[in-house]
């Protein structure tokens, strides 16, 4: 993996924040980050109603 | 391959000088290793080619390679010009730069693919080019450099996060403004309770109005009748008052007229009475026999204005006169002068009744006379009595005098002086009535009036202004006065009422205005509420609670990033970090960057071995190696510290193609350039390197492909 994207990973630990910086590391559409951010959620949110 | 070629003119001052690359070939490999002397064109050709990818424009780049290609620009002994073509590993494009004007500054860089070329910018060169140009000395500090990519790339992604952040709140509002189910129901009940409000201000105001109106009709009819009646009965005082002061100047002057007239007659009368006395004194000295002399002196002494102004002390008037009266009475009562008397009194009679036959030529039979003589025949016998005759006068006289003296003291005293008394209290009074006694009143009324009529103006006023008629008060007065609701007030003071309607007419106002807020809000929601389900839903109107978690969670990062982790990059770059007092979280920070700057350089070389790096620890100046071996900074030899350095340069994850330029190495023996000669072939291999070239001082020129 990037040293970068580790680094940030490392900087990062807790599990939300971590899925969130990674996706600002990358070179991606604000849209793009969106979906992908909402997937997230709605499975933590699945899980967590689970 | 890269071909290039140059021509410098340089001003010497004794000579201009021309520089061409004529120690090495004109193409080159895309991957090679020089060696040289000095001043045969290594530096040149490397300081072209990143003037060719317009490497003043890079960010970080070696402070003092920046000023050296400063320098070389704006050396003004010197004018230059190149031209650069780097055709890329599988040729699928060439970089062409030039600057072929030796006068001007222009450099111009294209992308040529298949015979087609587009102009780069310098932005679009470093999007897409990764220009690392350097001189490893000072290796320790350059291993500090390498931390540069985590500071650069923090800035970038709180950059990422910060324009992220403002995507997702505008994104919000955008959901706002769509078709929100949620929202219109929100909206309708909002609606609905403004209704209510309203409702039940509408009944409070009813309330309210009612009882205001009330209270206003009673307390301005009231008020408006007590002031009327105020100011009718002090008027009508006041109008007395001026009659009476009228009629008090009429008296006065009317009184005037009748104390002037009764004056007269006084001073008259005082004036008779004063004679009266004097002509009896002077009777009474010729007739009194001298015995009775005392008397005459009695009256001589009498002060008449004495006996008329103190009565009550003085009344010698009254009884001396009597006495004298008495006294002469008794004197001519005798019988001759009785006689005597009558005999005068008979012949003046027959004087008298001879008068009116005088006339007739007739001869008194016995006496033998016409009548005329027998006239002066009586009138001679009168003549001898004449002494007799004066002093009956003086009698008769000074009985009248006594007499009138009486009376007129009597009149004076019984009439005429109280008269004038009673003349001068009336005046006084009149007097007193139109000029002092009610002016003082007057003026209290005046102001009493003035005082009720503005009141009643100001009733008045209020009436008209409320549109209240001015008719039939004592009926409203006494129909209000029986109102239940009024029933409690009815006692309260005109202050107090008035000061109730006031209260109550600001309650009604903010109330009306309260009403009006709901009107308006209500007519905004309902058009609102229309306009919504008019509307469209947004496509993320289901995920807002997630966009709203989304902005409150990357908001921490943003916080982080753009307060903590800056600082702690910061003082690491500026070597500011006290290692013995690190909180927790800044301890997770720098041990990421240790392990970020080992995967930057992945091995280094210690006396004759080679070590995999687990972590390069800036704060404690030390590397620790996959096998637990710890090697301080300053036991690693120079070369290697440069070895390990440019490693770490090299360690680029981005996509950018590389361009390595790497001069004065020369603290590098073969061991340590290996892994550096290595990581560039891999490099080339992976398609990620369009050219590197490494330099290196040496007695004479050679240079080696290192395809």
């Amino acid at each position: 993996m990037d040293p970068l994207k580790q680094f940030f990973i490392k900087i990062f630990p807790e599990k939300n924040e971590k899925r969130i910086i990674s996706l600002f590391i990358e070179d991606l559409s604000e849209e793009e980050r969106l979906e992908k951010l909402i997937k997230e959620y709605e499975k933590e949110s699945i899980k967590q109603n689970d | 391959m890269i071909k290039y070629d140059y021509k410098i003119e340089r001003d010497e001052h004794d000579v201009i000088k021309t520089y061409k690359p004529n120690y090495y070939p004109k193409e080159l490999d895309n991957l090679v290793y020089i060696e040289g002397r000095n001043s045969t064109g290594k530096s040149t050709l490397l300081n072209l080619i990143a003037f060719g990818f317009h490497g003043l424009f890079k960010k970080n780049l070696n402070p003092i390679l920046k000023e050296k290609l400063t320098n070389f620009i704006k050396d003004p002994d010197q004018r230059y010009s190149f031209n650069l073509n780097i055709t890329d590993g599988d040729e699928s494009y060439i970089i062409n730069s030039e600057k072929p004007n030796a006068d001007k500054e222009d450099i111009i860089v294209k992308k040529v693919i298949n015979g087609k070329s587009n102009i780069l910018t310098p932005d679009r060169i470093h999007r897409d080019f990764n220009l690392i140009y350097d001189i490893p000395d000072n290796p320790t500090d350059k291993l500090r450099q390498l931390t540069f990519d985590i500071k650069d790339k923090q800035t970038e992604v709180a950059h990422r996060i910060g324009a992220f952040r403002t995507y997702l709140i505008d994104l919000r509002e955008e959901i706002k403004k769509g078709r929100d189910p949620e929202e219109i129901i929100k909206m309708e009940e909002q609606i609905k309770d403004i209704e209510l409000n309203k409702y039940k201000i509408d009944k409070d105001l009813d309330t309210k109005k009612e009882l205001y109106s009330l209270f206003l009709k009673y307390t301005l009819f009231k008020f408006f009748l007590e002031y009327s009646k105020q100011y009718s009965e002090f008027n009508n005082q006041i109008n007395s008052i001026q009659k009476g002061k009228i009629k008090g100047r009429h008296d006065d002057i009317k009184y005037s007229h009748e104390l002037l007239n009764i004056n007269n007659q006084i001073e008259e009368k005082i004036g008779f009475l004063q004679f009266s006395l004097n002509s009896a004194i002077s009777f009474l000295k010729k007739i009194l026999p001298s015995e009775y002399k005392i008397k005459i002196s009695s009256l001589e002494a009498i002060d008449v204005h004495d006996e008329i102004n103190h009565p009550e002390i003085y009344n010698n008037i009254d009884l001396l006169s009597d006495d004298c009266i008495r006294l002469l009475n008794g004197l001519d009562n005798d019988e001759p002068y009785l006689n005597k008397s009558k005999e005068i009194q008979l012949l003046n009679e027959i004087i008298q009744l001879l008068k009116n036959y005088q006339t007739i030529d007739i001869i008194i039979p016995g006496i033998e006379r016409n009548i005329k003589e027998f006239i002066s025949i009586l009138n001679d016998r009168i003549s001898a009595n004449k002494e007799f005759i004066d002093r009956q006068n003086c009698y008769i006289k000074a009985k009248k005098c006594l007499n009138d003296m009486i009376s007129t003291k009597n009149e004076l005293v019984h009439t005429l002086i109280p008269r004038r008394k009673s003349i001068v209290e009336l005046q006084r009074k009149a007097s007193q009535t139109y000029l002092i006694q009610d002016s003082a009143k007057l003026h209290d009324l005046r102001k009493d009036m003035k005082n009720a009529f503005e009141k009643r103006q100001e009733y008045n006023t209020r009436l008209i202004r409320h549109h209240l008629e001015k008719s039939n008060f004592d009926f409203e007065i006494s129909r209000l006065s029986k109102e239940i609701l009024l029933k409690p007030y009815l006692n309260y003071n005109e202050t107090r009422l008035n000061e109730i309607i006031t209260s109550m007419d600001k309650e009604i106002i903010e109330l009306e205005k309260e009403k009006r807020k709901y009107e308006e809000s209500g007519k905004y929601f309902v058009r609102e509420l229309e306009e919504l389900k008019a509307k469209k839903p947004h496509k993320y109107i289901n995920y807002r609670n997630i966009i709203d978690n989304i902005i409150s969670d990357i908001q921490k990062i943003e916080a982080k990033l753009n307060k903590n982790y800056f600082l702690n990059i910061k003082n690491l770059v500026d070597k500011t970090i006290d290692g013995n007092h690190l909180l927790e979280d800044q301890k997770i920070y720098y041990e990421a960057v240790s392990i970020f700057l080992a995967q930057k350089v992945i091995m280094i070389r210690h006396g004759e071995s080679a070590y995999k790096v687990n972590k390069i620890d800036m704060i404690k100046r030390r590397v620790e190696t996959e096998g637990g071996k710890i090697i301080k900074f300053d036991n690693l030899g120079t070369g290697q510290g440069q070895s390990t350095y440019l490693s770490g340069l090299l360690s680029t994850n981005d996509n950018r193609k590389m361009i390595v330029l790497f001069d004065e190495v020369a603290m590098m023996d073969a061991a340590s350039l290996k892994p550096i000669f290595d990581r560039l072939k891999s490099l080339y291999k992976e398609k990620k390197l369009l050219c590197g070239i490494v330099v290196q001082k040496a007695n004479s020129e050679k240079v080696e492909s290192l395809i």
